[in-house]
Order: C-alpha cells, then structure tokens, then sequence
C-alpha cells in the first residue's frame, strides 16, 4: 500500500465529480447484476487486485503480502469468472446475494496526462444471502487508475486494501 | 513447562457418551459407511474433538520456508489454541502456546515477524523464542526465590517437520510423526520432496471464515472425486473441465494409513493429457532423479491429486485453466481446517511451487491458484456454498437425526492393478475409501 501523497482535484472539480459519477454508476451495476455492462467499462489491459494481509506490529508496514493475492486478476480471468456465473452450476452465486456497494471517501488524483486518472475510494460491501437477517461485510480500500476514453471510463488497474487479514465471507463470489 | 506437567484430559472410559445417552462410538458404522449427521455440528462433539483429536493429534502449522531466519515465527492454530511457530538462534523449530505462564496473556500479537524474545504485555514477563523464561522486571525484588524458573518456560508443544511441513502435537509421548503419516508419506513425496529443494511457500497463505464443520474440508478433499462433476459443473461449461462425467474416475483411491487418504487421477482412455500435472519440462530430470522410481511413476501417471491428512490437512495438485484457451497449469495448495466452533471453521490455505521452478512458472502457477482456489478461486467458491449448506441443514432438530452415507464402493475389494503406491488401493476415483478411512480414524479417536 503506498503511502506517497497524493496531490487531489478539488471537490468543485467537474473531474471530481465525474469520478464520484463513475464509481457510483459502476457499484450500481454489480449490484443489479449487470455483469455485461460492468465488463463494458473495463479495459482491455486490465489489472485487478487484493494482496492478502496479515497482523503486523506497528512499524512493521501494514501488512499486504507482496507476492500473494485474494484476486489476481485480467480481462480474460475476469470474463471468464463472469462466464462462469452464467452458467447454471455456479452454486456459491446462484441464487445470488443481495448486496449494496456504498461508495464512499472518494478522493480523485489530479492527472498528469490526458489518459489516465487515479481515483481512490472506500468500499462498504454488505452481503445478504437466503433468509439471514444479518449481513456479511466487507470493507476496503480501492486504488484505481481509470482510462478516459471516447467510449467512457474504463477501470484499467485496481488495487484493493482489504481491512480484514482473515477474510469473513464464506467466498469472494462478488466482485469489490 | 513440559506437556506431562499439565493436568491430564479428561480420563478416557472406553465408552463415552453424549449428555442423552448415545455413545459415540455408535455415531459411525465400524466399516465407516455411515456417519450419523450429528458428528458433524453436535456442540458437545466439538467439545470432545477439540479434547481428544486437536489437544493431542499432529497437526501441520507452518512449512519451513514461511520462518527460514533465526527468530523467525508465525502465529498458528492448534484447535482453538493459537501456538507461535518459531524458529530459534540455533535453526531449531519450536511450537510454543501463545499464553504467559505467569497470567495467560498472549505474548505475541502478530500474525508473522522476527523477534528474539517476547515480551509478555501485561507484567513483562520475556521467553526465549525457543519459549525458555528469560526473566521479569524486578525479578530478584518482586519473587525472591520463590519462582521456579524452570517451570516458567512457554507450553510447548512437541515438534516434527515431514517434506518441509511442520508439525505440533500437544500429546506429551505421541507416536512419531513418520509413523502417524504410515503410508501417506510416500504420497507426500510425491508433492513435497520430488525436487531436492522440496516446495516453497509463496507469500502469505491466504485466510478465511467458512461457517461450515472443519470436518467437511477433510471429508471432501480426502476422496472425493466424484463431487466435481455435479459442485463444479460449471467448470465444463466453460471448458476448464472436460464433458465427460467420467473425467475424475480414471485413477485410484487410497486409504494411505490411519485416517489419511487421497486420490490420483490421470487421464480418460483415450483423452492426451501432459504427463506430470503439466509441470514445466525442466523440473522432470529433478523430478526423476530425487523420487524412488515407483513415485516418479505414480506421478508421471497423474493429473490430479487430492487428499487428507488426518485430522485436517488436506492438499490439492491439480492442472486447471483460469483464462479461456490457456493450457492447464499445475498448482500445488496445502490448508488446514481450522475449528472455530461447531458451525464455523478458518481455512489457512498455501500457495507453494517447487523452489527450483523457473520464476514464470511460479507467476503462472500462482496465477491459476488464487484463481481457482482461496476465498475468491471460482472452485472454492461452491465448495464453501456446500459445505456452509450441509452445515445449517443438518444442524437442525431432525436434521442432525439423519444418517449420512459413505458407502461409495463398499461393494467393490482392494485392487491394486498396477498401481505403484503403497497403502489400501481401489481403482476407480468413484469410491469413498478415504472417507470411510477418516470416519473410522475419528471415531477411534473420541473413544479411545
């Protein structure tokens, strides 16, 4: 995880806005289960990620693997995840949870090119499944850097802080 | 403190018995091929799993190659019990309760660190990282010479490694651990000493809640086979799994010694698989010239290994695709099934890869575990859906009454064939020999 400051856009910049809109619209996907479109906005030379973390003593970093993951993922592994679910033995989705991505902390980079921007958010993913009155939660940091392009945003990295060294979902069947 | 001075376990009477009179012994049919439901979420089941297998049993914590440095450790469970493995300044291994001797506070806080000695929190009371007392604040003032030194070391557990896994034991005389694997050992060397430098753990391993029994990891990696086609379905569907129901039969079962057992799948008649799980063509001559030339047959043969160490280690060798028209890529996962409570289990799974593979190797091969396998691996995924299924349905009332079936093959006898491996053979991956084998092995366990 790195700590390097991070010079942000104001929050009366319309690229601030614009990124707020962006991750908005793309929880609101994964929840409604619209995995088509969600695909839509990822880029081709996509790179999504989880390390996994572990209890260390302060000043001891804050304890993401370097080189082991919860999701170690591409464009293609993502497509064939979500091919996967569509199938009519994907158990651990099927029937699917219900659940509500709240979005929040959203701190935008000021870009240094045309592309590419770093967008940083929270991530509040609360889980329901079958007939349990509570939720499974989750909750994390997300690194991004989204491509700008004619044809929208398109999420081409995301790095992914998880809070929890031991994972409290049965499975992460849901993308974050 | 040395295990025999801690106050034994509850006696064992020959019979024991649940609160309402069932004995447990009655809880599995003597030839395994049924198990009462209850054994699965019974609280006081737990209870006594938790006495008589996870308070005495060899249980695998840590692989060598997680604490390589003097004063290396990593936090770990034994049951319920966390237990800091750690390595000392001499290179010895030691397994030591994570309690103060003098209050039973945790002396370490975190999951994995280097450390010479650990400071109790509380009074300062400072261990060795071989868990010997080193000495408190004021020692000399505040005890005089009341405090027997000796006696304040660390519990400890008894320690033996097998291929670079180690192992703890909180029996005081257990048998050892080369005798508790029997004939799984030689299966062992098939994943952990094929190469010289044996395997290496990559990173952390990966942790995660399953609000399932722990039992049934250990029944579902031990031998069954058959389960894939059906869980797994989808995997056929998006051709990382071949169409054929049969796929996982052409192999063999085997109960390789007291509660342990695995199955070897090779390839359909007919359907060309790489031999040697598709491990890259420079690890072959290591292979070749480090296993006895019966192993290095039974894993040229090979294309899938599952199986389980009594009571719950259970390890997975499987060459599978995570990308459409990738070709299948081997990965090697050990995991205990941690218990949390009747209901719930930790999974500590690893990721390990040959040390002496090249590095795009051990990159691609990472790639199809985390994948497929851990939390988010699309197949673990509907393993955990089951498991957490079976756990809810059969802890209710009339749930927990129902017998289970384990009788897969009871019609059919040992057949070796030409199998090259040791321990109690069944051709055919469509049979509940190691099931049957753990269900006996726990049985004994709670009754003895």
């Amino acid at each position: 995880m790195t700590v390097r400051p991070v010079e942000l856009v104001a929050a009366t910049d319309p690229l601030f806005l614009e990124s707020l809109q962006v991750l908005t619209a793309e929880a609101l996907l994964l929840d409604d289960l619209d995995l088509a479109a969600w695909t839509a906005m990822l880029d081709d030379d996509l790179d999504y990620r989880a390390q996994v973390r572990s209890t260390l003593e302060r000043g001891h970093g804050a304890g993401f693997s370097p080189d082991m993951f919860h999701f170690e993922d591409n464009r293609a592994s993502i497509e064939m995840r979500i091919r996967r679910l569509a199938t009519d033995s994907a158990w651990a989705e099927d029937p699917p949870s219900r659940t509500r991505r709240l979005v929040t902390n959203v701190r935008t980079e000021r870009p240094s090119g045309d592309e590419e921007v770093g967008v940083r958010s929270y991530l509040l993913l609360l889980r329901n499944r079958y007939d349990s009155p509570t939720y499974q939660m989750l909750s994390c940091d997300r690194h991004d850097v989204w491509l700008r392009s004619t044809d929208g945003w398109k999420l081409r990295r995301r790095s992914i802080y998880l809070d929890q060294t031991v994972v409290g979902f049965d499975n992460l069947a849901v993308f974050l | 403190m040395t295990i025999e001075a801690l106050p034994e376990l509850r006696a064992t009477d020959g019979s024991p018995r649940l609160p309402d009179g069932t004995s447990v012994a009655s809880l599995v049919d003597p030839d395994g091929s049924t198990v009462s439901a209850r054994a699965l979420t019974d609280p006081d089941i737990y209870r006594m799993e938790l006495e008589r297998i996870f308070a005495r049993s060899w249980l695998a914590l840590a692989h060598e190659s997680e604490i390589p440095n003097p004063g290396d450790y990593v936090l770990r469970s034994m049951g319920e019990d966390r237990v800091i493995v750690s390595r000392d300044t001499d290179g010895g291994i030691h397994v030591l309760l994570n309690s103060c001797r003098h209050r039973g506070m945790p002396v370490c806080r975190a999951d994995a660190g280097n450390a010479s000695q650990f400071k109790c929190p509380y009074h300062g009371f400072t261990y060795q990282s071989s868990g010997e007392f080193v000495g408190a604040p004021v020692l000399k003032k505040a005890y005089g010479d009341t405090l027997d030194r000796s006696s304040m070391g660390l519990v400890s557990a008894r320690c033996e490694t097998y291929g670079g896994m180690i192992f703890g034991s909180f029996d005081p005389a257990p048998p050892a651990l080369r005798e508790h694997l029997g004939d799984m050992a030689w299966y062992l060397d098939l994943l952990l000493a094929r190469t010289p430098g044996g395997l290496e753990v990559v990173g952390s391993p990966h942790r995660f809640r399953v609000r399932a029994n722990w039992k049934l990891g250990s029944d579902n990696f031990i031998g069954d086979a058959y389960h894939t086609y059906t869980t797994h379905g989808f995997a056929v569907n998006t051709s990382q799994l071949p169409p054929d129901p049969s796929f996982a039969w052409y192999g063999v079962q085997v109960a390789a010694g007291d509660g342990h057992g695995l199955g070897l799948t090779g390839a359909p008649p007919g359907v060309p698989l790489p031999p040697y799980l598709n491990m890259p063509h420079e690890l072959i001559p290591l292979v070749q010239a480090t296993l006895t030339a019966e192993q290095d047959e039974a894993l040229r043969r090979t294309n899938f290994i599952h199986g389980t160490v009594f009571p719950n280690l259970s390890f997975l060798n499987a060459m599978i695709n995570s990308e459409e028209g990738q070709a299948p890529l081997p990965f090697v996962t050990l995991r205990t099934w941690i218990p949390r409570g009747p209901d719930e289990m930790e999974v500590c799974s690893w990721f390990l890869v040959d040390k002496e593979a090249p590095q795009w190797f051990k990159d691609v091969s990472r790639l199809s575990y985390v994948r497929l396998f851990g939390p988010s691996g699309t197949f673990e995924q509907d393993d955990t859906e089951i498991w957490t299924g079976i756990t809810k349905a059969v802890s209710a009332q009339v749930g927990s009454r129902q017998t289970l079936h384990v009788g897969m093959g009871v019609d059919r006898e040992p057949d070796r064939g030409d199998w090259p491996g040791p321990g109690d053979v069944h051709q055919g991956g469509y049979a509940e020999i190691g099931q049957r084998s753990f269900w006996r092995k726990w049985a004994k366990e709670l009754t003895r």
